[in-house]
């Protein structure tokens, strides 16, 4: 019995019921089984309950398949902007899987799939296996994190070191020649207002400021228009974003607009060198964007990530935990760095090996622009 | 979920045997105490194609006033256990990428079932007598539920008006009640379609579903029947000890369909 055969019972079997007069005792005996019937009926939902609650994907290796390719046609909004066709993947990866596929098999296909997409903000965690976490992006083809380690920066260039309560750790890396590196943005404006105002007001008398955003990691975009707002002057245009509002290819919102204007007690308005690698992801890169709206900032390391876009959390029937991107992050000219990173206007590419010895390349190009 | 049956089928039973009497009042006057049970099967495709089962237990208050007829107000709270079925907790690893030397620090990630489903459930509602047994009146509910479903936050929030429909009549020393109300008007807050806000100016992402995906729904879309059955016994104390039982079935189909199904049994002792 189905849903609508519950609501047929309720109305024109029960309420007619009452209508006909419960002052009864007979009807009103019979009242109490129609109550009773509707109830066993409701209890029965665990003998039907696909049906009644509209499951539609099955718990095999061709349900999780189209578990998995139903959403992300559905929400992942990026295809137009890759020049992706989602339907040819699926004609291309869904026969490699049968009823029998091992979770290996489906593992393989699916990671097969989405590395189409090349994504730093796709992953899938098959909870319940010892099949790895995959990551799509640069950080899915990094083996190593070689050209940044901030304990060896520390320990070689800072003259001080300060930290905020969670976000930020800075000191003097030259007379008048302040440094900061932001481990993650993952917070609101309050909290970086506060963060943002604490590291600025040490520095209220340098003369020029290394903001370093190598690192892994993302946060909120919101973080990084906070603190992009303590160094502007005037409010400025830096981001738009669109997202899915449907299930159609060209289902999106109207695109928001993303601004920066000052905050804080005073904005710092001298030379910035903004430091960048691969791995600056997500809204370490929406915090660059806002930045590089900046005249008085320069861009040194390498290239970003490439991974603008907001994730959201998904699973299969299986269990397993993947995530999509949602939408279009544009630059406020209406420019997509999604899938290629924001390039530097000095690249600058650093070695292990000089890592190891202590020499950060990337580092020391900022301080030759700002000396 | 048998033996609550049971409960049920017994009390509705009764009904062949009660000794009728020629006046019944819905409710009392007073405050009551209420703490039960409630189960609930949660089905939305927005957020996952699993079927998650939630227990919970229940605390909360209600207040009667009975004149010419009822008012009453009530709050009930839930917090226990939600959990997709047959798959239960999950535990997962994340792991950074390895850095100069080639160590890498890893972070677990876990979906536990323990503690994740947070509700609430106020309602005001007005009956007025239609015959010695018979009510109608209109209730409002404003009904939030909270958990972790798809392996990510879930949460819905309805505030509705609803025409309801109670009948009353005295049983051996108490009091048999049923009550049936179904919403005709609803505001409702779930995610947007892309489950996340987005905004600019986003500080937090329940104010952000507020702003993009708040609806007023009406029968067309909001299919929400609630029933509610209960016995009353009245001390000589002026002390009166309620059992009630409640089942729920709520079905809106946007962004995306979801389904869900409560039923709970509560205890309410009335000072």
């Amino acid at each position: 019995m189905g849903y609508p055969d519950i609501l047929q019972l309720l109305f024109i079997h029960l309420l007619p019921r009452l209508k006909a007069g419960l002052n009864q005792k007979q009807s009103i005996m019979k009242y109490g089984l129609s109550l009773f019937s509707l109830c066993l009926i409701l209890l029965g939902a665990s003998a039907c309950e696909k049906e009644i609650f509209g499951l539609k994907y099955e718990n095999d290796p061709l349900g999780n398949f189209d578990a998995l390719w139903s959403e992300f046609d559905q929400l992942y909004g990026l295809f137009s902007l890759k020049g992706i066709d989602w339907e040819v993947q699926r004609n291309k990866f869904r026969p490699r899987l049968t009823a029998y596929s091992s979770n290996e098999d489906l593992y393989e296909v699916i990671v097969d799939m989405l590395s189409i997409l090349d994504d730093g903000h796709v992953g899938l965690i098959p909870f319940g296996t010892d099949l790895p976490t995959y990551f799509g992006g640069p950080r899915g083809r990094l083996d190593t994190l070689q050209d940044f380690h901030f304990a060896l920066l520390k320990a070689n260039y800072l003259m001080d070191s300060h930290e905020t309560d969670f976000a930020m750790v800075y000191g003097f890396i030259e007379d008048k020649i302040g440094y900061v590196h932001i481990a993650n943005f993952a917070d609101g404006e309050k909290a970086f207002d506060k963060e943002t105002g604490e590291m600025l007001n040490y520095f209220r008398e340098a003369t020029a400021l290394i903001i370093d955003i190598r690192g892994e990691g993302g946060g909120e975009d919101i973080a990084g228009k906070t603190i992009a707002s303590h160094f502007t002057d005037q409010k400025r245009l830096y981001m738009t974003t669109s997202i899915k509002n449907g299930p159609e290819p060209e289902d999106f919102t109207q695109a928001s607009e993303w601004y920066i204007a000052p905050r804080g007690d005073f904005q710092f308005l001298n030379p910035v060198v903004l430091l960048t690698n691969r791995l600056t992801i997500s809204a370490r890169e929406s915090f660059a964007l806002a930045m590089i709206t900046l005249p008085q900032v320069t861009t040194v390391g390498d290239t970003t990530a490439g991974a603008f876009s907001n994730q959201i959390n998904r699973e299969l029937p299986n269990g397993w935990g993947y995530s999509i991107s949602i939408g279009e992050w544009r630059t406020g000219e209406g420019i997509s760095y999604e899938g290629q990173g924001i390039p530097p206007q000095i690249p600058v590419l650093n070695k292990r090996v000089d890592l190891l010895n202590g020499k950060d390349e990337v580092l020391e190009k900022a301080l030759e622009l700002l000396r | 979920m048998i033996r609550l049956f049971f409960i049920l089928s017994l009390t509705l039973t009764w009904s062949t045997i009660w000794a009728q009497q020629e006046h019944s009042s819905l409710g009392v006057d007073g405050i009551g105490l209420k703490a039960g049970w409630t189960q609930a099967f949660i089905a939305d495709q927005h957020s996952s194609p699993l079927l998650y089962q939630v227990n919970t237990m229940n605390f909360g208050a209600l207040y009667q006033q009975q004149s010419n007829h009822l008012f009453e107000i009530g709050l009930l709270l839930n917090i226990g256990t939600s959990q997709a079925q047959n798959i239960g907790k999950r535990v997962g690893t994340l792991a950074d990428a390895p850095d100069i030397y080639g160590e890498s620090e890893s972070y677990e990630i876990e979906a536990n079932p323990f503690l994740s489903f947070l509700g609430g459930d106020l309602s005001i509602k007005m009956l007025w007598p239609l015959n010695d047994r018979h009510h109608l009146g209109l209730s409002t509910n404003l009904r939030y539920m909270k958990s972790g479903i798809g392996l990510d936050d879930w949460h819905y929030t309805q505030l509705d008006l609803s025409p309801e429909y109670a009948f009353a009549i005295p049983l051996f020393a108490g009091q048999l009640t049923a009550s049936f109300s179904l919403p005709v008007l609803a505001g409702i807050v779930r995610p947007n379609y892309s489950l996340d806000p987005s905004l600019p100016n986003l500080t937090n992402y329940y104010r952000g579903y507020l702003r993009t995906g708040s609806s007023i729904t009406s029968l067309h879309q909001l299919i929400n029947p609630r029933l509610g059955v209960g016995y009353t016994w009245s001390f000589n104390n002026n002390r009166d000890i309620g059992i009630q039982y409640s089942a729920k079935w709520i079905s809106y189909p946007d962004p995306r369909p979801v389904r869900i199904f409560e039923q709970g049994v509560d205890l309410v002792y009335f000072f």
